[in-house]
């Protein structure tokens, strides 16, 4: 089997949001809207203060609340373990929205561009009508990993077959891989270093892993 | 998604600690409201039959209740034409099962309008209509003020003592000779089971189990409720009880108090103390030659340290 999943090194993410942008940009989404973005936290109290960046998401959960409570089928979980969203069939209720423990999902009910009514040349051509009045959210990119699938690229390794998140972290905190493989490069990252998993306790069973100690014994 | 936060696409993440969520706002509620009190009067009324209670008014009330409860959510819906697509999912959602259910508690409703004895059929598909709204706001993992198990009692009990309100109101107003003698003291026990169900809900949400700011809603919101949708209730039942001149009118004022309490409390619930998970860390991060620190769960109160090895894997 396969099990896709983000490991995101919490000691190398610099919060630069470079991977925040990357995805609007490849998912062409309106303002306010973010698949994948970079908490900002200051943890502590003076003097011992430390600041976090935390990259957030939709965490492809094992037991993804939000498709358990999907009344029209439209969010799926694949045997890869990425849960989708058929925009084709969701009526837009929210209840998606409000089930997700991690605040991933948006609901846009009207054409929103960055410069107000101005669209640009870009949004213009990328808008999605479908996208209005239904639940969206991260994909894992999963366009590029099934082409990189199909043409026989190790997704989270080749570039091409891998989240646009993940290809543009310039400080190589995020990695994307197969869980389920126990040579795989999120594999490896996992037996090696501590990791957590954000609001485990709820049986979630999210798949963006965090390291938070690294450095090697 | 509330027209204001369309109009301010930016503030739909507000940060790291808990905030409102916008995604359901009073048309979701009215559906919880038209529902829960719709249901309860049907239930009532249909288990009064057994007792000799038939009223064609008290029927059609608790099915319009229910029906402009499931108007009210589907002018929410984004995609309204697809509103048939809700019969998908029953495999897993409870929003789905409602629907299957509505689509029996309408047409047998509808029957017992004509044929009497089919009323003591009704409380079944509307009690479970109930329970399906219950477990709609309990499978909502993502927020901490509805995922809680005594959702489940409290939407019940509330949704009983707003019908056994209603019947009395109703009962005044449209049955020769009042509500019978039990539904006072149906609304008594129904009223106690509600107030004692909030009372452990709001220690649990205030103890820990919701974020701060869902818990200062529901604190300052406690008293109100406890009184007005409550005692209130009861003292009018008892004023009822002691001054014959003023029964109906005091029953009715019972009757009506229990069921705004009940209604008020859904709204408080579902679009003002429906504050999301937010987001937490369990360990600060170790950068360079440093060391790890603490986690970090803002917006919640401060719950004891974990140990280092939790959730370590080396």
């Amino acid at each position: 089997m396969t099990k896709w999943a983000i490991v995101a090194d919490l000691g190398r993410c610099v919060g630069c949001q470079t991977c925040t942008t990357a995805c609007r940009h490849a998912n062409a989404t309106p303002p306010g809207v973010q698949y994948r973005k970079v908490l900002d936290m200051e943890v502590g109290t003076f003097p011992d203060v430390r600041r976090v960046f935390v990259p957030v998401g939709c965490m492809h959960c094992d037991e993804p609340p939000c498709r358990d409570v999907c009344p029209t089928t439209a969010t799926t979980k694949r045997a890869d373990g990425m849960v989708m969203i058929d925009y084709d069939i969701c009526i837009g209720c929210g209840y998606c929205i409000v089930a997700c423990p991690y605040q991933a999902r948006y609901k846009v009910s009207k054409p929103t561009f960055a410069f107000k009514d101005a669209e640009t040349q870009n949004e213009r051509t990328r808008f999605d009508e479908r996208l209005l009045g239904v639940a969206q959210k991260c994909t894992f990119c999963v366009d590029r990993v099934d082409y990189g699938l199909a043409n026989g690229l190790t997704p989270g390794v080749a570039p091409e077959a891998t989240p646009a998140c993940v290809n543009s972290c310039l400080s190589k905190a995020l990695t994307f891989g197969d869980t389920d493989n126990p040579d795989s490069n999120v594999s490896k990252l996992l037996k090696r270093y501590k990791s957590f998993r954000m609001h485990e306790e709820l049986g979630t069973g999210p798949n963006i892993h965090y390291l938070w100690e690294t450095e090697d014994e | 998604m509330s027209n204001e936060m369309e109009d301010t696409p930016g503030m739909r993440h507000l940060g790291l600690s808990p905030w409102l969520q916008t995604a359901w706002d009073l048309r979701a509620a009215g559906n919880f409201i038209g529902g829960g009190s719709g249901t309860g009067l049907l239930i009532i009324t249909s288990l009064g039959a057994f007792d000799g209670l038939y009223s064609r008014v008290l029927l059609i009330a608790g099915l319009a209740l229910v029906g402009l409860g499931l108007f009210s959510v589907f002018l929410e819906i984004g995609r309204p034409l697809r509103a048939m697509n809700v019969l998908l999912g029953g495999k897993r959602s409870w929003m789905t099962r409602e629907a299957f259910v509505a689509a029996v508690l309408f047409p047998l409703g509808a029957a017992a309008l004509i044929w009497p004895d089919l009323a003591k059929l009704v409380w079944i598909p509307a009690a479970a209509y109930l329970y399906c709204q219950a477990r709609i706001l309990e499978a909502a993992k993502g927020i901490p003020t509805w995922r809680s198990p005594l959702i489940l009692p409290l939407t019940i009990a509330s949704g009983l003592a707003e019908g056994a309100g209603i019947l009395l109101v109703l009962g005044t107003l449209a049955l020769d000779g009042g509500a019978p003698e039990w539904v006072a003291g149906t609304l008594v026990a129904t009223i106690a089971a509600r107030i004692f169900v909030w009372m452990f809900y709001r220690r649990r949400m205030v103890g820990g189990e919701a974020p701060v700011e869902a818990a200062a809603v529901l604190i300052r919101f406690s008293m109100p409720f406890t009184l007005g949708g409550n005692i209130i209730p009861i003292a009018f039942l008892v004023m009822a009880g002691i001054q014959p001149d003023i029964r109906a009118a005091a029953l009715a004022a019972a009757g009506l108090a229990a069921m705004a309490g009940g209604w008020a409390m859904k709204i408080v619930i579902v679009t003002k103390a429906a504050h999301n998970q937010g987001f937490a860390i369990n360990h600060s991060p170790a950068r360079g030659g440093g060391e790890s620190g603490p986690g970090f769960k803002p917006g919640w109160r401060e719950v004891p340290p974990k140990g280092p090895e939790d959730n370590g894997k080396k």
